[in-house]
């Protein structure tokens, strides 16, 4: 063991608690924030629950005498389907796709009803699902969802209509002409074919956008190698990666597919990747570098182009030939790193280490657009160029990524359209740019212009208050669709559930108008449905794709596997000639001010998804908060801008307007970059997301027709205060050793390394499992802190959302969470995360207080509440030393009409005053055995598949029998690596964790004492 | 202060009622033993299972591999109703929902909190009669419930499985351990 580590590592969890400040120390001591005593209602003469307390008293006398039980009625099918066995589910595959982001994916249904999604593990795109991707499914039983069409007055008035006026007076607008279509970016080739009948039948033309698109990086693939494609990132080949300013592990083009494939080159061996990380902000792939170095956005091409000058001219090296242009480009980028202020020898080391792992190292850059993107991307894909990467790490040729569709600049585009008086009819489909760019920005004014505007979208969104006909779209979960995610890789949307309302999808109701006015092509004319559209679509395709075979059976596989594969292996990867002239359109403007840049947070996203509650009660992977976008500022520029502390609310001043938001001072973020999430401030997206956080539109910058999100700032502080709802601050461990980490060559001397030993000895016998004995372990190594599993847990046993005043309060309800720590100094931290939820100890110390025995060992080794016996005393949580029991303060499962369809029937919805905790999916336990008891078999290994280690993208979690020695969790549990949180109290948890190993020289230290 | 006052009073007078209306029998009650509601169609067990000794599971077919034995959908009783006792106004009222897509609104007799899980294939599986929870259904005109459900009445069994099961099932098949164990821990229902 390094003693000089162990005695100097100290991690933190929170500003305030290394710097010692006395709300940490007032966060240790408390569980919950608040008193039970102060409720809302303790302003009337009785208090509340001195009421309940008489209450409950009389009602248990009088239940005595009330024998009877409410009648309840079993109503069958009156023609059960097939396929439907009451009780048991149904899974079908189907996609996910947000803008271009897309997964395969596996929707659960229970009579019928959708209840929860997880990645489909044989999808090349599949595997996990992000934190978006796993709650997307809640939009379905959103209470605000549309119900029926609208007729609005272009004003914002709205009154309920129906299909056939609908689709009368659209049929009529179309036909005078002037017909402009806006769509969010179309991935579907069906959709594609049918937006082409549609401008077939009635002209005009289409636009795509999305707010985030990578069109930069497109147009550099367009300049580089002729392809207007988004490369296909092999991270699992890379054995270096340096990452400028993309958070590819977060919310970068495909994150969850990426964070396997980095997670599968991440094992602690000779051959483990190392990750750097140039960028402003603190971002989840950041928090996961091996290294990192804090630099301003605007200096990300000239990194780049510094590395390549360091490898290609500094030392002449080079797997491509570089002209004596590129050379002259290249010197001017000779001295990077000393204008950056990082050290010459670290730089110059790791472009060393980038030529020594050629052909296997990785370069990815880029957050979202910004004016200097393109030429960063163009730099990326010359570095690589540099490296042979290109074709090895980097798909250009053979199935690169096309499902981003949207282009940055439509927007511009259609408001040069409008102005110029060109249209008559607009045709608006889920994008929704009048929230992204604001109500006084110039596409609004334009799109208010526009004689007819009708809206096909999900609810009456900002863009939708012009509309004078609002469609009402079918959920993804209602309706067919395909998706071509790489090039001649196709994914199946298949619909789990009936639409729930009068909704129709975008091809529904392009065929439906196209059938009104008598216009187009057959093909869209003749067939019955959408469906039958999507089929004949896939029927032409099947020869092209090499599927032989009955166009019954091709489909019918398709169905089963979720996609088609037409490329062969998606190992390969291909690229083609790189053209030099490219180079001379990369720009680079180093700029001294305070940078803004936008970010996305994983959990919302481009704001699309913003009123599903619990994406806005997810805690942001890296800050922690939840329900608000904030100013990421540094501590020492908060200094300078006289911020007092986190929450005090800042005026950001950009390109001539400004937003009023709370400020938040994050460890590690650069002293000149302040950041600001977008996809807040929604106004007409439901009663969840109205209101929440601050909608940065007003300050986007735009350049030539796009829009920027990167660009200088001034930041004002004023007297306002909004507290902030980070829950990271609750449920503290008291700095015990919770957390190991270890260098590679420390680990690779000794797995155990850093892991504190300590002898244990009990009183008591000890437990004896007979049958199985059931237990997790969490690869610290592998996971990424991206938070899927939180959200899985949350759809899997209906936990829910308790809203910003609440999480303030100490009463969020999620039954895993991931614990965030920093090592080093406020400044310059390292990150470590911690997936933390109930340890199932053996000797669990919640079992030996709770007085009604409501919380029991099982002879499986299952720490279990029977919610009917807790009288919520809370003694257990008091006592829980890892701070995972969580009391339900109210009747949360009260929820709106229709979400209560949304719950898992196999578990209980727990009511007000129990006390509630992971239960290891236990009724997932309890349905394998019934499995195996219907097969007449023995459970066996990966039988049981928790929520959490089904959704998480880097396969960090493995669960089940350790009795069994069989069984991968057997090795892992004992393995040298493993170790539990606090062992020296003897609770001896049935959760194990594994050390975190940094690919480095040195662990961070901190100046302060440890341990 | 009227609103303690009123809870005072309110608990007086509750507990005259109860204790007047409940004494004796205390260990009874809740559990709906016999509870016998009026069905909407009075199909007759006593005639299908006793008479016709028609075997449970071809009606109630999930009970040996689902959590719910579920009561038949309707296509069911039409696979003989069809050409069965058509002249009966009961069976026509059958048909004649069943035609239209509508259903029957049984009324549920074997009632069970919420919080209580219970699953109907691993009793079947293990060789516990239908007969031995629900009763002598076929000599039943009207279905009642035959056991009170509490939860010592579960536990009596769980801790004496040999209790439950049906011997000349135990002949006929070899039981593994998977068949043979009654979990007693509080999970086993209670999630």
């Amino acid at each position: 063991m390094d003693k000089t580590v162990m005695e100097t590592q100290k991690f933190w969890r929170s500003l305030e608690e290394w710097k010692d400040q006395p709300e940490a120390q007032e966060w240790v001591g408390k569980e919950f924030m608040s008193t039970p005593m102060a409720e809302d209602s303790a302003d009337e003469d009785v208090a509340r629950r001195d009421f309940l307390k008489l209450m409950g008293a009389s009602l248990a006398l009088t239940s005595m005498s009330c024998v009877r039980k409410p009648v309840s009625k079993i109503v069958p099918y009156a023609n059960r389907p097939e396929e439907i066995e009451p009780g048991k589910p149904n899974y079908y595959t189907s996609s996910y796709a947000e803008g271009g982001e897309s997964y395969g994916a596996i929707v659960k249904t229970r009579e019928g009803r959708p209840i929860y999604v997880k990645g489909n593990p044989d999808h090349p795109f599949g595997g996990g699902l992000t934190p978006r991707a796993q709650a997307h499914l809640m939009n379905l039983y959103d209470p605000d969802r549309l119900q029926s069409p609208q007729k609005g007055d272009g004003k914002g008035g709205f009154q309920n209509s129906n299909w056939d006026e609908l689709d009368d007076a659209v049929v009529a607008a179309l036909n005078g002409g002037g017909v402009r279509l806006l769509t969010s970016g179309l991935a579907s080739p069906s959709l594609k074919s049918a937006v082409s009948d549609f401008h077939q039948a009635f002209g005009g033309k289409s636009y795509e956008w999305d707010l985030v698109n990578y069109d930069n990086l497109k147009l550099a693939t367009q300049t580089c190698f002729g392809k207007s494609v988004i490369p296909r990132y092999q991270f699992q080949k890379a054995r270096m990666i340096v990452s400028v300013g993309a958070d590819f592990l977060g919310t970068w083009i495909q994150p969850a597919t990426y964070s396997r494939q980095f997670a599968e080159g991440r094992k602690p061996n000779e051959s483990m990747n190392k990750l750097v990380v140039f960028e402003g902000l603190l971002s989840l792939t950041g928090a996961n570098a091996d290294s990192r170095i804090k630099v301003r956005p605007s200096e990300y091409t000239s990194i780049v182009l510094g590395l390549a000058h360091e490898i290609a001219v500094k030392s002449g090296r080079s797997s491509f030939n570089l002209n004596s242009n590129t050379k002259n480009t290249l010197s001017k980028y000779s001295d990077v790193a000393a204008k950056v202020g990082m050290d010459p020898a670290l730089f110059s080391q790791i472009a060393e280490d980038l030529w020594k792992n050629r052909r296997q190292s990785l370069v990815v850059a880029g957050g979202l657009d910004s004016s200097t993107g393109t030429g960063l991307q163009i730099a990326v894909h010359l570095l690589n160029e540099i490296l042979g990467n290109n074709g090895k790490t980097v798909d250009i040729s053979h199935s690169p990524i096309v499902s981003f569709q949207g282009e940055s600049d439509s927007i511009q585009k259609l408001i040069n359209d409008i102005n110029a008086g060109s249209v008559k009819t607009l045709v608006i489909h889920r994008a929704n740019p009048v929230y992204a760019f604001g109500k006084n920005s110039e596409i609004a004014k334009a799109i208010e212009s526009v004689p007819n505007v009708i809206y096909i979208g999900d609810r009456l969104n900002e863009t939708a208050q012009f509309a004078n006909w609002v469609a009402p779209l079918s959920h993804e979960a209602e309706s067919w669709g395909d998706i071509e995610i790489s090039e001649g890789v196709f994914s199946i949307q298949q619909p789990t559930i009936r639409p729930l309302y009068k909704t129709r999808s975008l091809g529904s109701s392009i065929m439906n108008w196209t059938y009104v006015a008598e216009k187009g092509p057959g093909r869209i004319l003749n067939p019955d449905n959408w469906y039958e559209y999507v089929r004949a679509r896939w029927k032409e395709k099947q020869g092209r794709w090499g599927q032989s075979g009955s166009f019954e059976g091709f489909w019918n596989r398709v169905l089963q596997t979720g996609f088609v594969n037409s490329k062969g292996s998606l190992d390969r990867a291909g690229s083609s000639q790189f053209r030099t002239s490219a180079v001379s359109q990369i720009r680079s403007e180093v700029s001294d001010g305070l940078e803004l840049e936008l970010y996305q947070k994983s959990g919302i996203g481009s704001g699309e998804y913003a009123n599903i509650a619990w994406l806005q009660e997810l805690p942001d992977p890296v800050t922690k908060v939840t329900w608000d976008n904030y100013l990421l500022v540094s501590e020492k520029r908060a200094e300078e801008l006289g911020i007092e502390k986190s929450g005090q609310i800042v005026k950001v001043e950009a390109n001539g307007n400004d937003v009023e938001v709370a400020a938040l001072i994050l460890p590690g973020v650069h002293d000149d970059v302040v950041g600001l999430a977008i996809g807040y401030g929604r106004t007409h997206a439901g009663r969840i997301a109205n209101e929440v956080g601050v909608n940065v539109a007003p300050i986007i910058a735009w350049e030539g027709g796009k829009p920027s999100f990167t660009f200088q700032t001034n930041v004002k502080p004023t007297s306002g205060f909004n507290e902030l709802a980070n829950p990271q601050g609750h449920h503290t461990m008291m700095g015990r050793q919770l957390v190991v980490e270890a260098t590679l060559e420390q680990y690779l001397n000794d797995p155990s390394a850093n892991i504190h030993k300590h002898t244990l000895f009990s009183l008591w016998p000890k437990y004896e499992y007979k049958g199985h004995r059931w237990a997790m372990t969490i690869d610290l190594n592998k996971c990424t802190g991206c938070s899927a599993c939180v959200v899985a847990c949350q759809s899997e046993n209906n936990i829910p959302a308790v809203g910003k005043k609440y999480v303030i309060e100490g009463r969020e309800m999620h039954w895993i969470r991931v614990d965030r720590y920093f090592s080093g100094d406020a400044n310059d931290p390292d990150v470590l995360f911690q997936p933390m939820t109930c340890q199932h100890c053996e000797n669990a110390s919640c079992e030996t207080v709770c007085p009604v025995a409501a919380t029991v060992h099982s002879d499986e080794g299952l720490n279990e509440m029977a919610y009917n016996r807790c009288v919520g005393t809370r003694y257990c949580v008091n006592n829980c030393p890892y701070k995972v029991r969580r009391f339900n303060w109210f009747n949360y499962s009260k929820v709106a009409k229709p979400l209560d369809k949304a719950f898992n029937p196999d578990l209980t919805v727990r009511s007000r005053g129990v006390m509630e905790k992971c239960t290891f999916c236990t009724q997932r336990i309890k349905y394998a055995k019934h499995e195996a008891v219907r097969e007449d078999r023995a459970l066996k290994d990966g039988d049981v598949v928790t929520a959490c280690q089904e959704a998480c993208p880097s396969q960090a979690i493995v669960f089940g029998d350790r009795n069994n020695p069989e069984t991968q969790i057997a090795k892992q549990f004992s393995a040298k690596d493993s170790f539990a949180v606090i062992e020296e109290y003897n609770n001896v948890p049935q959760v194990r964790y594994h050390t975190k190993v940094r690919n480095k020289e040195s662990l961070k230290t901190s100046s302060k004492g440890g341990h | 202060m009227n609103l303690r006052i009123m809870s005072w009073v309110s608990l007086f007078v509750l507990f005259l009622i109860g204790t007047s209306s409940s004494f004796g029998g205390l260990e009874r009650i809740g559990y709906n033993q016999g509870y016998q509601p009026e069905q909407p169609i009075p199909f007759d067990h006593s005639l299908h299972a006793g008479r016709y000794q028609i075997p449970c599971l071809n009606c109630h077919v999930q009970a040996d591999k689902n959590r719910y034995a579920t009561v038949p959908s309707l296509n069911i009783c039409l696979n003989c109703h069809r050409n069965v006792a058509i002249d009966k106004p009961s069976i026509q009222k059958l048909t004649k929902a069943y035609e239209k897509g509508y259903s029957v609104p049984w009324l549920k007799v074997h009632l069970l909190p919420d919080f209580v899980m219970f699953n109907h294939q691993p009793h079947v599986k293990a060789g516990v009669k239908c007969q031995t929870c629900h009763g002598p259904v076929e000599e039943m005109r009207e279905v009642y419930q035959f056991s009170d459900l509490s939860m010592g009445w579960c536990l009596d069994c769980h801790r004496n499985p040999e209790k439950a099961r049906d011997l000349d099932w135990e002949k006929k098949k070899e039981l593994t351990e998977v068949h043979r164990k009654a979990p007693e821990s509080c999970g086993t229902c209670h999630y």
